[in-house]
This record gives structure tokens, sequence and C-alpha cells, in this order.
């Protein structure tokens, strides 16, 4: 009995010894709801109580409630929030700038606190300098999505119908200007459209992945190979650009309908087989080939290595490894010490695997060299799901659609090609670009460097007299309702509403930068 | 106080009583608009002031700095001011005059229909559209005038060439005036037909025994029966000249159609929601508002001084 006792006894401490570890390993006793709110991408829905939640409730003791609201709507909805500010904890970035909400109080100033409580974090700024850019008058106000893995991705790149390329015995273009010719050809051979495009950030360059950057121009500001800032609408390899837009609007070969064609239109030109090029996120090709197989069993997008531009060089952007100022903290949330150190956590392997994973024994499990790995039950349940990648992200709350600071963003990779073993997967196109993505060919977008509040202000309201005029009259241009002769008229228009000035800011504060760096 | 006072008080109060008692359903009715009112149209009056302060999130209405009218004196300033006035100005005018009309002409039209159930099918039909979203109007007027769309396939049926109608500006005032017509034809006519039920039948016989025909009766009867309801749409409308719709246009316009489509109401969501100039959007807002009553007083005095009905 006394043995039995004594056994009870060490059974009891033992359970309340790993009830205190599991206690002190919570950052709170009480659970704490932290809120969160980002846009959502209508492929993968946001939902409540999914397993990365549960882990992080399990493992931290805060229970994350995330508000996702359609993309679309999501500048409109935040705009409104913070004019009444009534903002979530956590938030991503829309239209205010940094500066603005910092100048309006409303951002956490995390500098000491993440000093104090945050190493995971700060380890990150030892290891990426870069993200230093993102400060405010030395103060650190946002923080960055780092992705632990590999980063596959390659940018937009050009896909091209190979079967009609092949079928009509044409070369594969190698330059901008033999794709113009084999897509004029293709247009006239079979009489489909050339290029197919969506709205005006992928043909006029105002978003960061166009094809403008491959062909050597740019529409916002760049950095050229001796480190300095110049706005690239104002340059004359821009005007290039555009002329070799209008050349193929003329001939047929680029939809003319780019502007109000919706992604799910653009789709729908594609994947019917009406169009035979676009330059994009390698994303879509695959629904896109899927659709077209149904048509045409031999019909299907490959993509072109990247193209040589008219002056001799080969480059291209690709997504950036890490994505900077993806999560800013409100002014008003009520417990900052716990604040930075969940957000610390969720910068740590065990955020990162929760966040790639989802929840130990039920979505994962670790394997004998301490590595995670997907349950067999769910590998199989998404097997053959449609849209598994999305559906599964969708259903576990893991990835790039849900919160995550951490992004382990090969994990999911795996659904995407067990539904499909024919789907062109970031993977894929990291082979096919293996070599230009690893000699810096394609690189990453330089960083803006930081900006004193008068620079800000300026740049603000240069970009506010120009953005959208540049955009309308360089459409205007491209369709050819404004006469080409006007281009160089327009450009000094530009200049005298202080678009040369806009380079120049950048410029100072990219010296200032590199000083303060230095010293 | 006499005691014959206090009587008459007394009766006074027990005849208020009596009319609440009497009347309390339909107090209880007309409760919920007036919460609505005063929560929603009233309530945030007091943060018009913004439109004079510079608004900052943290400092809340009253803590933001008093900037008197600055944001009115660059609202006026602003190169696209008169661009806009101009593309506003012209959108509400062609709504008037190309959309207001058409209501009434249906409504006679639909007068004239001697079947009941005949005009009970048409008038229903005709109601559907208003309850379609404006997202999906604009999505069905992109569809349908896309190169591709049926619009396209039918001209070049009959040998005409395709037209690329949403990215030219002369058609941006012309799609929007059809299908703000399309979609609210039946709808606004509904007041007309209920104004066309009260006119005295006695009229129509008098003016067959005079001899009147159909087109006769229209014009000398109907329509001077149903002119006070006119007038008072008219004058509503009037007042709406400045307040275009915003979601459509939005929805319809792109790049290449801005120099028409770009008005007041999209440009203050492009800077206030969009932007985050909140004080500034206000201001213009609160001009926009501002001139739109005066148009209504403008209007309301004439309709009086023509001698037709009046708001007051």
């Amino acid at each position: 009995m006394k043995k039995i006792i004594s056994l009870l006894l060490v059974a009891g401490m033992l359970l309340a010894m790993s009830g205190a570890l599991a206690e002190s390993e919570l950052l709170t006793e009480e659970p704490v709801t932290i809120t969160y709110m980002r846009a959502e991408n209508s492929a993968i829905p946001v939902q409540d109580d999914v397993a990365s939640t549960r882990q992080i409730l399990e493992r931290t003791g805060i229970d994350l409630d995330i508000t996702a609201v359609p993309g679309s709507d999501y500048n409109t909805r935040m705009t409104a929030l913070y004019a009444a500010f009534d903002m979530p904890d956590i938030f991503g970035l829309f239209n205010m700038t940094k500066r603005e909400m910092v100048e309006d109080g409303a951002l956490l100033c995390l500098t000491d606190l993440l000093e104090e409580y945050a190493p995971n974090i700060m380890a990150y700024y030892e290891q990426y300098p870069e993200l230093w850019r993102t400060t405010v008058d030395g103060e650190i106000y946002s923080l960055p999505q780092i992705r632990v893995d590999q980063n596959l991705e390659a940018g937009c790149v050009p896909f091209i119908r190979v079967d009609l390329l092949e079928e009509a015995g044409l070369e594969m273009p190698t330059t901008w200007d033999e794709l113009a010719d084999v897509l004029v050809t293709l247009c006239e051979t079979y009489d489909v459209g050339g290029w197919a495009a969506r709205g005006t950030g992928r043909i006029l360059g105002d978003d960061d992945y166009s094809w403008m950057n491959s062909f050597g121009a740019d529409f916002t500001t760049y950095m050229d190979d001796e480190g300095a800032w110049h706005l690239g609408m104002i340059e004359p390899e821009y005007k290039d650009a555009i002329l070799y837009l209008k050349n193929l609007v003329e001939q047929g070969a680029l939809d003319e309908e780019w502007l109000t064609t919706s992604t799910a239109e653009w789709q729908e030109k594609l994947s019917s087989g009406r169009f035979i090029f676009f330059y994009d996120n390698p994303t879509f090709a695959s629904g896109i080939n899927t659709a077209l197989a149904a048509i045409d069993p031999d019909a299907r997008f490959e993509p072109l290595p990247l193209l040589e531009n008219p002056y001799g060089e080969v480059r291209s952007y690709k997504q950036p490894t890490n994505y900077i100022d993806t999560f800013f903290v409100s002014a008003d949330t009520e417990n900052p010490e716990l604040l930075v150190q969940f957000l610390n956590w969720c910068y740590s392997d065990e955020g990162a695997i929760t966040f790639g994973y989802g929840r130990e024994g039920e979505t994962y499990y670790i394997d004998e060299e301490g590595n995670p790995q997907w349950l067999p039950e769910i590998l199989e349940k998404y097997a053959n799901a449609e849209d598994a990648y999305y559906q599964a992200s969708s259903d576990m709350g893991v990835n790039n659609g849900y919160f995550c600071p951490a992004w382990m963003n090969l994990t999911i990779e795996v659904f995407r090609t067990s539904a499909n073993p024919d789907e062109i997967t970031a993977q894929y196109i990291y082979d096919f670009y293996e070599e230009q993505l690893n000699d810096g060919t394609i690189v990453e977008r330089p960083l803006l460097p930081p900006l004193s509040s008068e620079q800000d202000a300026r740049i603000q309201e240069i970009k506010q007299s120009i953005w959208d005029l540049a955009k309308t009259e360089f459409a205007k241009f491209v369709m050819g309702t404004r006469p080409i002769e006007e281009y160089d008229a327009f450009i000094e228009e530009l200049v005298s509403l202080g678009a040369d000035e806009w380079a120049g800011i950048l410029n100072e504060a990219e010296t200032a930068y590199q000083e303060q760096m230095a010293a | 106080m006499s005691s014959t006072e206090m009587k008459i008080r007394s009766a006074r109060r027990s005849q208020l009583r009596d009319k609440l008692i009497r009347g309390r359903w339909l107090y209880l009715m007309a409760l919920l608009p007036i919460i609505y009112f005063l929560v929603f149209k009233f309530g945030p009056i007091y943060g018009l002031q913004i439109a004079f302060r510079n608004f900052r999130v943290r400092r809340g209405i009253w803590g933001s700095e008093w900037v008197g009218l600055e944001y009115f004196q660059q609202y006026l300033a602003d190169p696209s001011f008169w661009v806009l006035v101009r593309n506003t100005i012209v959108l509400g005018l062609g709504q008037i005059a190309f959309v207001f009309p058409c209501p009434i002409v249906f409504a006679l039209l639909l007068n004239e229909v001697q079947s009941k159930s005949g005009q009970r099918i048409i008038q229903n039909i005709s109601y559907l559209p208003h309850f379609i979203s404006v997202v999906v109007v604009a999505s069905m007027c992109s569809t349908f005038l896309a190169r591709d769309g049926i619009i396209n396939q039918m001209i070049v049926a009959v040998g005409g060439e395709a037209h690329l109608f949403m990215q030219d500006p002369g058609w941006f005032r012309p799609i929007y005036w059809l299908s703000n017509l399309w979609q609210e034809l039946g709808w606004s006519a509904i007041i007309y037909v209920a104004a066309l039920t009260n006119v005295d039948e006695q009229l129509y016989e008098a003016a067959v025994i005079d001899g009147a025909n159909r087109w006769q009766q229209t014009v000398h009867v109907t329509l001077p029966a149903i002119k006070p309801t006119i007038a008072i749409m008219f004058i509503m409308a009037v007042g709406n000249i400045m307040s275009v719709s915003f979601e459509k246009v939005l929805l319809l316009q792109n790049e290449l159609t801005y120099d028409v489509s770009d008005i007041i109401s999209t440009f203050v969501y492009r800077k206030g929601l969009s932007g985050g100039q909140y004080s500034y959007t206000t201001a213009i807002d609160m001009f926009s508002t501002v001139t739109n009553f005066v148009m209504l007083l403008v209007a309301n005095r004439v309709c009086r001084m023509l001698g037709e009905s009046s708001l007051w």
C-alpha cells in the first residue's frame, strides 16, 4: 500500500512538474486575446479556430483573433478604422504611409521593447541589416515577414503557348524584339490574340513585378548599378517600353482591353485559348493549363527563358526573401510587453513550424531527426482535392494566407504537386530559372532608404501630383488615343510637377543612410 | 391659475393622450426612421468640424488643430477642381435631362395599357433591375460591351466594326445614363403610377365628351394632374446633382476615361477613404453638400414662382 501511495505521490509530483513546466513556457497564465487584421486572399478564406491558432493558444496562452477583410476592401476598411482610431493590436500596411502613422502617434515604437523582449526578432535584424532601412528616425515601428526556408520565387516571368510555337515551326524567342515578331506571326497564323494582361500594374509597370524591369525600364523608382536612384517613368527607357507596347497594340499582338481586364477575365482569355502569351505570376499557369487542356489536350503554356532587352541585358526582379513593413502594432495595444513577447515567439523555430505546419499531433509530427512532417492522414486528405494547396492552407491556417511572421513557404508545396503532378510549382519555376536566380540576373528590388519627415511629405506630394496622371497619359500613349509626338512634352510636364525631384530626395536620403550605417 | 384654465389644460392633456394611444402603431412605425435619422444623419454632423481642423486620429476631433478654411482654399486651388465640378455637373444634369423624364413617359404609357393584369406584369418586370447590385450592373456593362461582348457581336454581325466602348471617353456618359435608366426606370415610375391612380375619372369623361382623343387626354388631363408630383421629384433630383452615385462611376471608369469620369465623389473616395486625407475630403464633401442645398433652394423657388408645387 505504501508503495502504491508513494508511486501515486511521485506520479502526482511529475504531473505537477510537467504542468508547471508547461505553464512556465506560456507567456501568460490566463489566455489573452490579441487581435490581428489582414487582407484576405479569396482563394484562401481565413477560418476561425484552426490548427495553427490552437497550437498558438496551447504554447503561448495567446488567443489570436484574426479578422480578414476581402483584399479589394482592405484599404477602405482600414482607413475607416484608422479614422475612428479603433485599430486591432496587429495589422498590415494600408494606404497610410508609415511616417504618417508614426506622426499621428498611431504606431507603437518597438525598438526598446524588441531589445528587451525579442532576441529572435533582433537576430533577424543582425542577419538582414537592410531591415534597418524600414526604420523611422532610427526607430523600429514595423516588422517584416521573414522567409525562413528557401526563396524559390522568381518574380513574374513570360509564358507562351509552346504547342503553337512548335506547330508554326518558330524558334523560341530570346529577345523582346523576337518576342514581338513571334507574337505577331502567331496572331496572324492562328487568328488569336497575343499578349493578355490584367490592369495597369502588369503593363505600365506601376507594381513591383511587371515585364518592364526585364525590358530595362521602370515606372517607379529604381536603383541603378552605381547605387543611384531614378524615377523610371521619366527615363528614356520607359519611352522605349511605351513604344514597344504601342507597336504591339497596332499589330494586334497585345490585348486592347488590358486596361479593363479583371483577373478572372484574364484567366478566361488565356484558358480558352484566345490569347497565347502572358507575363505574370507563375502561380496562375497551372490553373490556366488545366482549363486549356480540357479544350485541347496538346495546348500548354510554358515559361520562356528570360528575354534580352534592347540594351543587351537580361534582368528581372523576383519576390523578396523577406517582405518588409508587414506587421504594425497599434499604439493603443493593452499590454505591449506581452505582445512583443508573443511576436518574439512567432519568429522562433516553434512559431515558424506552427505557421508552416499547424498543430503537432493534429496536422504534423516531429520525425526522428527533429524535423516536422505532415501526418499521413493530412497528406491523404488533400491528395486529390481540388485546389489542394489553397484548401490546405485555409483549413489549417498555415502559410502566407494566415498570420505568418516567420514563413516556411515550402511546407504546403507538397499539396500543390500531390493534386496535379503536371502543375507548374514554385520548384518547377526555380529549376527553370535556377542559373539566373543564382548568378544575380534575377534579383530583389532594392529597398528605399529611410526618409525624414520633410522628405517623406514632399515625396507624397509629388506622388499625388503625378502618379495617377502618369498612368492615365501613358495608357493613352499605348492605346494611341494621345499622339506619341506629345510624349516628350508630357515628360516635361511631369518634371515640372516635381518628378525629377523625387529621385533627388531618395539619393539624398540614401547618402544619409549610408553615412549613418558606416558610423 | 383659474379652475377654467386648469380644466382646459387637463382636457388638452387628455386629448393628447388619446391621440397618442389612438395612433400608437403609427408612432411606433415612425420610431425606426426617426432613430435612423438621429443616429446616422444628425449624429455625425458634429464630425463635420474636421473640415475646419487638421484632423489627427490620436488627438481626436476636438483635440485636432483648428485651421479654418484652409482645406476649402486648397480644394478651390486644386488643378483638378474645375474638371471634377464639370464632370459631376454634366453627369448630374444629363441624368436630369435624359433619365428623369423617362419614368414619367413610362408611367403614362403604362396608364394606357387597358389590361390590368398586363399592366401589373409589365410593372413588375420593370422593377426587377432595381434590385440588382450596382456591382453586378457595372460588371454586366463591362461584359456586354467588351470587344467580344454581345453588343460588339451584333455590330460585327451587321457588318460594323467592334468598338472598345468601355475605354472610349465619349461613351462613358451614355453608358452611365443608359444603365441607370435600365435599372431605375420601373422603380422611379412607381410614384407617377401611384399619382395617376388618383386622377379623377370624371375629368377623362368630360374630356371625351368635349371630343378629346387619347393624346389630348394625356396632355390636358393626365399630365396636369401629376404635375405637382413631377415638380417635387424634379426639385429633389436637382438637389442631388452634385451627389452623383460614385459606386457605379468608380466601377465603370478606367485610366482612359478619367478625363470625363473623374467626379467629386470618386475624388473624395480616392483621397479620403483610400488616401487618408480626412479633413481635406470632408471639406470637399461639405462644399458639394452646400452646393446641392443651394441648388435645391433655387429649384424650389423656381417651381414655386412657376406656380407648381414646392417642397415648402
